[in-house]
């Protein structure tokens, strides 16, 4: 039986990685916690290119092994070794195909028309001092959440939707969508002093430093009281079938 | 004599007394529970549509006591299939709060919710509501289009299908009472769904408590299926949605056009826009019914100017008891987003202001308290016809904001229906997308390529001779 | 203000508990703003109801959309108006003389129309229907009337060539029998005050119409009985959804009310203002139209007897085109309104008594603060930019005079009356003088 060749080998591995990469993440996560969370593109860059120098640095660490990988590849490019036609024909397409291949990219690259920023919802932002040691000074009782699912519906379910999932009448205008409190990834990583942060300052609250506002949020301070905003949270969370992160 | 037709029911019943199913009884606490927990807030406590937060909805929630039903594959006046309830309650209604319950209820959540519906009116225990039959042959929409005329559905539709019928502008504007006629142009607002076979069931049934009678009896089988056809073929507007948020200005030779329909708005892509109402502040000035839900925005440019063709639907262009207006907004600093209301105390915007009777202002505004107007250094160029406001913005492309290639300009679209009583913060608006031009035409991504292959081919050439000595 | 939307508005007469407030009938809440056309065929000319079909908009004033019919439509919806019509509408016996125009009676009949058309046009003056009614005025006999869409008068310039004599009679008679819903009140004429009305109506130049001559119908009238033409006028009536706004026999409804309570009991204030259409006008609490004074508090302003009185014989306190028709309640009636505007119609900032005060320091300071340069008071000369003061006590609650001498712009931001920041005894002492101002 023929050895396949180490370069190809070394070819496999990395594309599987790549696969896994890439595709791979979101199954498994979602088998493991019932959210897929796949990795954004960035990342799945920086692990291909860890997953490539460690495969380098596999076959480079013995002379031998160095020898067995280069081999075919100097074969296949040496000109002195006797070749067929159709090995002379292959490696004349190799070697038009390599910088035709870098031309095309380098040409779309260069004219596409770049991404507009994009604005990822506003739930990476650190919680401002004043609210760390804010507290929620109401029981969880079945007639707050009540009172909290009443105002709920006038004031938040246009946008937030009447299901919690952030499927309201106007959300389509949303430009990031409002957050949808039944997705395991908005309230159900974040504690209630965040969220009575987010509805009382809305999206001019946000920190400046970026520039950028990043939520159509409106500033609920004055429109509604500490108590109404805190029955609010509390029905957003029994009725999302969610917790608070630290309760 | 065969006794297997016996054993099939007997296998049933012996199965049924094994493993019974939940009683009537459990069914219905388990609907009133859900329904206490879901529905309540606006259907109410006992399902006269007047929960606590039904106020300023309109349409109103559904009475489930009075059970006048509106999506129904029955009859006029009959009561809908539980099929029916079924899918409203899992579907939801396009353009209204009601949501889809589809991810959030178990099949037998939903069974369970359609009971107790049902128990709300007596005359579910008496009446056995029958679907009609929807026809299944070949339809004819160029018919169609006759029988639109035939049966005067223009009255309230419109000619051109835009809900903008003389009727419903009288009787929404001269006299108050809110019945719009469906927009047709824009399927995906449709309540009841925007298939031939929906719109045939609403033509045929009607919708109950709306001037939208049921035609049953007035225009044939095969003229209601040819109608449903025309009036779908009518859904031409793409659902409106803010994935898409780039608003591209297409690069043209020569003159930007002053006219709406020029062969070179053809070049430039267009973006629906969804527009929203006012969710802020207090009640009175609270507006969940604006009547344009989205807006379509085209963009041009030629190297000097730059025109934004802004259009939506208004059921009437009449200029009372307010008039009808439109805003573009952006950042009146460079680099900034300030926030999408008319910017805020630190954030100033520049908003473009066309007024109907030919108003164009420029405003400054830091919140919408606080505006400064000026003249404007823009030009407009509005129409109206059938049922749609076609408006055009033109400017220069320096100024404040400037316009840029690889620039991304936070940019607003806003329009107000006077004759809904829109003025001032009651509108309806987007939110924050990005406008940019397009690059003018050049070499350079060519000769870049060119010079990378060139590279390549240098060191392709250098590893060979190496490899050859 | 804006009236309630008909399909939110609570159409209860809810029958009060005693000793409640009774909830008042407003007029506005009503389902469909278009009178009814079941009987429209006896209520106007053939040739008017063809027109108004074809070219709604030929009237300044209606808001009927314009359904784009044919010549032959119309006359297709008219057929199928006419068929609808009751046989028994009620007709009455007529004098022969009022068929016959001016210039053929003889002299004893237009002697007798004159005095007829004379009492009507009293009739017309004292049950103020200029108030929302237009009419010609060649000569300026008659005032250009006051169409506000809300009150929703109609024209009356083409009631001659509008209007028949059996249904004006039975309207001005009983506007209720014809139009449930209508804002127009019942005024409680007498057989031969109606009579002498519609002679009126019929006769005056006012309600002559001054534009241009009709078109001529096209022929076919006789065919208006065709059973076919009248089954496509029915088609044709569904299809333009006229019963959105019209109650039509034989069209299927549309639209769904909650039912229609039974009219309040009578004698009872809610059925005066039931009868009366009060609010048509006037509002209470937001309630009703805004042609007229607001009632929400006029229990603490006037006097009952005043109330009274004035609903009897309402008097000249405003211009003449803005007065206060002549009801011709009964004395029980004007006491049972009344008694409802003393005992609910309040405002709790103003007092129910007045400290006591000198009447003769009152009458100094009327002097010495210049009272006197807008207001007379029938003693000496005095100003006419205010009302007079010569019977104020007959008309004003004591403690509201008080209450408006204290604070003049509490009631009425735009008041031209100055504050003079009187104190308590100085409005004491000018109350006790005004208080002492009686027939």
């Amino acid at each position: 039986m023929k050895r396949v060749p180490s370069v190809l080998w070394a070819l496999l591995v990395f594309a599987a990685l790549y696969l896994f990469f890439d595709r791979g993440m979101a199954p498994l996560t979602k088998a493991l916690t019932g959210t897929p969370a796949p990795l954004p593109s960035s990342l799945v860059f920086m692990y291909a290119g860890m997953a490539a120098v460690a495969i380098l640095l596999y076959f480079s660490v013995r002379e031998d092994r160095w020898n067995n990988f280069l081999q075919p590849v100097l074969d296949f490019l040496r000109v002195a070794a006797p070749p067929s036609p159709a090995k002379r024909l292959s490696r004349m397409a190799v070697l038009i195909l390599i910088p035709a291949a870098l031309g095309w990219r380098t040409y779309l690259s260069a004219s596409a028309t770049p991404d507009p920023p994009s604005d990822p919802p506003g739930i990476h932002f650190n919680l401002p001092n004043q609210y760390v040691s804010v507290g929620n000074p109401l029981p969880w009782t079945e007639q707050n959440i009540r009172e909290g699912g009443i105002l709920y519906t006038a004031n938040c379910a246009m946008c937030h939707g009447d299901a919690q999932d952030g499927e309201g009448l106007f959300a389509r205008a949303g430009q990031p969508k409002p957050a949808n409190f039944r997705d395991g990834g908005t309230i159900a990583q974040l504690d209630e002093n965040y969220l009575y942060w987010r509805i009382k300052e809305g999206g001019p609250g946000l920190p400046q430093g970026s520039i950028e506002y990043r939520s159509a949020m409106p500033v609920w301070d004055g429109v509604l009281t500490d108590d109404q905003i805190w029955k609010i949270i509390m029905f957003e969370y029994t009725n999302a079938g969610q917790k608070p992160a630290k309760r | 004599m065969p006794l297997f037709p016996l054993f099939v029911p007997s296998v049933l019943f012996v199965l049924s007394v094994l493993f019974p199913g939940p009683s009537q009884a459990e069914t219905l606490d388990l609907g009133r529970a859900i329904y206490m927990q879901r529905c309540f807030w606006c259907h109410g406590e006992t399902g006269h549509g007047d929960g606590p937060s039904a106020v300023g909805m309109f349409p109103r929630p559904r009475d489930f006591v009075a059970a006048d039903y509106k999506i129904r594959s029955t009859p006029h006046g009959h009561l809908p299939t539980d099929e029916d309830l079924l899918r409203v309650i899992s579907r939801g209604i396009p353009g209204t709060p009601m949501p889809a319950w589809v991810k959030i209820l178990s099949q037998e959540e939903h069974h369970a919710l359609v009971a107790y519906l049902k128990s709300l009116s007596p005359r579910f225990a008496a009446e056995k509501p029958q679907p009609l039959p929807v026809p299944d042959g070949p339809a004819n929409p160029e018919a169609g289009k006759e029988v639109y005329r035939k049966a005067r559905c223009f009255l309230c539709h419109g000619e051109a299908g835009r809900g903008d019928g003389e009727l419903t502008a009288t009787l929404n504007f001269e006299w108050g009472i809110p019945h719009s006629a469906r927009d047709f142009t824009r399927g995906w607002t449709f309540k009841g769904g925007h298939e031939p076979h929906d719109i045939y069931l609403r033509i045929t049934g009607g919708l109950n408590g709306t001037p939208m009678g049921p035609y049953a009896d007035i225009l044939t089988d095969q003229e209601r299926w040819d109608l449903a056809h025309y009036v779908a073929s009518l859904d031409l507007e793409p659902s409106a949605t803010t994935e898409d948020f780039l608003v591209t200005a297409a690069l043209i030779e020569g003159n930007l056009p002053e006219t709406h329909d020029g062969p070179a708005w053809q070049k430039a892509r267009m973006l629906t826009v969804p527009l929203a109402g006012q969710i802020v502040q207090s009640p009175p000035l609270r507006w969940w019914t604006p009547s344009a839900g989205a807006c379509n925005v085209r963009a041009l440019h030629n190297g000097h100017d730059i025109a934004f063709l802004v259009e939506w639907d208004d059921p009437t262009g009449k200029p009372e008891p307010l008039p009808d207006s439109a805003f573009l907004q952006f950042p009146a600093q460079e680099g900034s987003k300030p926030y999408f209301l008319f910017g805020d105390s630190d954030n100033p915007v520049k908003l473009w202001h066309w007024q109907a009777g030919n108003t164009a202002e420029e405003w400054t505004a830091t919140g919408s308290a606080n505006t400064e107007v000026r003249p404007a250094i823009f030009q407009v160029y509005p129409s109206y016809k059938e049922g749609r406001w076609r408006v055009l913005f033109r400017r220069s492309l320096s100024g404040e904001p400037s316009f840029e290639a690889g620039k991304f300009l936070p940019v607003l679209f806003s329009v107000r229906d006077g004759a809904n009583g829109e003025s001032g913060n009651v509108r309806a608006t987007s939110t924050w997308l990005y406008v940019t031009v397009e690059r003018p035409r050049s070499f350079r991504p060519w000769l870049l390529a060119l010079a990378y292959m060139l590279g390549a081919g240098v060191v392709e050439l250098w590893v060979l001779a190496k490899l050859k000595s | 203000m804006k009236t309630l939307h008909p399909f939110l508005a609570v159409m209860l007469l809810a029958v009060p508990a005693p000793g409640e407030e009774p909830r008042l009938y407003n007029p506005y809440d009503r389902p469909k703003n278009g009178p009814p056309l079941t009987n429209v065929f006896h209520k106007a000319q053939p040739l008017w109801l063809w027109d108004k079909l074809k070219q709604p908009k030929h009237h300044p004033s209606a808001r009927m959309p314009d359904f784009k019919f044919s010549d032959e439509e119309a006359m297709d919806a008219l057929a199928y108006l006419k068929s609808i019509a009751d046989p028994s509408f009620p007709k009455q016996e007529w004098p022969p003389w009022t068929a016959k125009t001016e210039d053929t009676m003889n002299d004893e009949e237009l002697t007798e129309m004159m005095n007829l058309t004379d009492m009507g046009k009293a009739v017309w003056g004292n049950a103020r229907c200029t108030v929302c009614h237009k009419a010609n005025g060649p000569g300026g006999t008659i005032i250009g009337g006051f169409v506000d869409l809300r009150v929703g008068g109609i024209d009356l310039q083409i009631a001659q060539a509008k209007l028949e004599r059996d249904w004006l009679y039975s309207w001005v008679k009983e506007p209720k029998s014809y139009f449930l819903d209508t804002l127009m009140p019942r005024y409680r004429l007498s057989d031969s005050e109606a009579r002498a009305l519609v002679e009126f109506l019929l006769r005056d130049e006012a309600f002559r119409p001054t534009t241009e001559p009709k078109p001529e119908a096209p022929g076919r009238w006789k065919a208006l009985d065709d059973p076919s033409r009248i089954s496509r006028g029915k088609r044709l009536i569904e299809l333009s959804r006229c019963v959105v706004c019209h109650d039509i026999k034989g069209i299927l409804e549309l639209l769904s009310f909650p039912p229609r309570p039974a009219p309040p009991s009578e004698n009872t204030v809610s059925w005066l203002f039931y009868d009366v259409r009060c609010l048509s006008c006037h509002s209470i609490e937001g309630r009703g139209g805004t042609y007229a004074p607001d009632l929400t508090s006029e229990g603490s302003r006037l006097k009952a007897s005043w109330i009274h009185d004035f609903l009897i014989q309402p008097d000249l306190i405003r211009p003449l085109s803005q007065q206060m028709p002549k009801f011709n309640l009964s004395p029980e009636e004007a006491k049972t309104v009344a008694d409802y505007v003393q005992q609910f119609r309040r405002d709790p900032r103003v007092p129910t008594s007045v400290p006591p005060g000198e009447a003769e320091k009152g009458r100094a300071l009327f002097q010495s603060k210049g009272c006197v340069a807008c207001h007379t008071t029938g003693e000496g000369p005095g100003g006419g930019v205010g009302p007079t003061l010569d019977f104020v006590a007959d008309r004003l609650e004591p403690g509201y005079l008080f209450h408006r001498l204290k604070h003049p712009h509490a009631v009425n931001p735009f008041s031209a009356e100055p504050d003079y920041g009187l104190s308590d005894e100085e409005a004491a002492a000018l109350s006790a003088y005004l208080l002492g101002k009686k027939k």
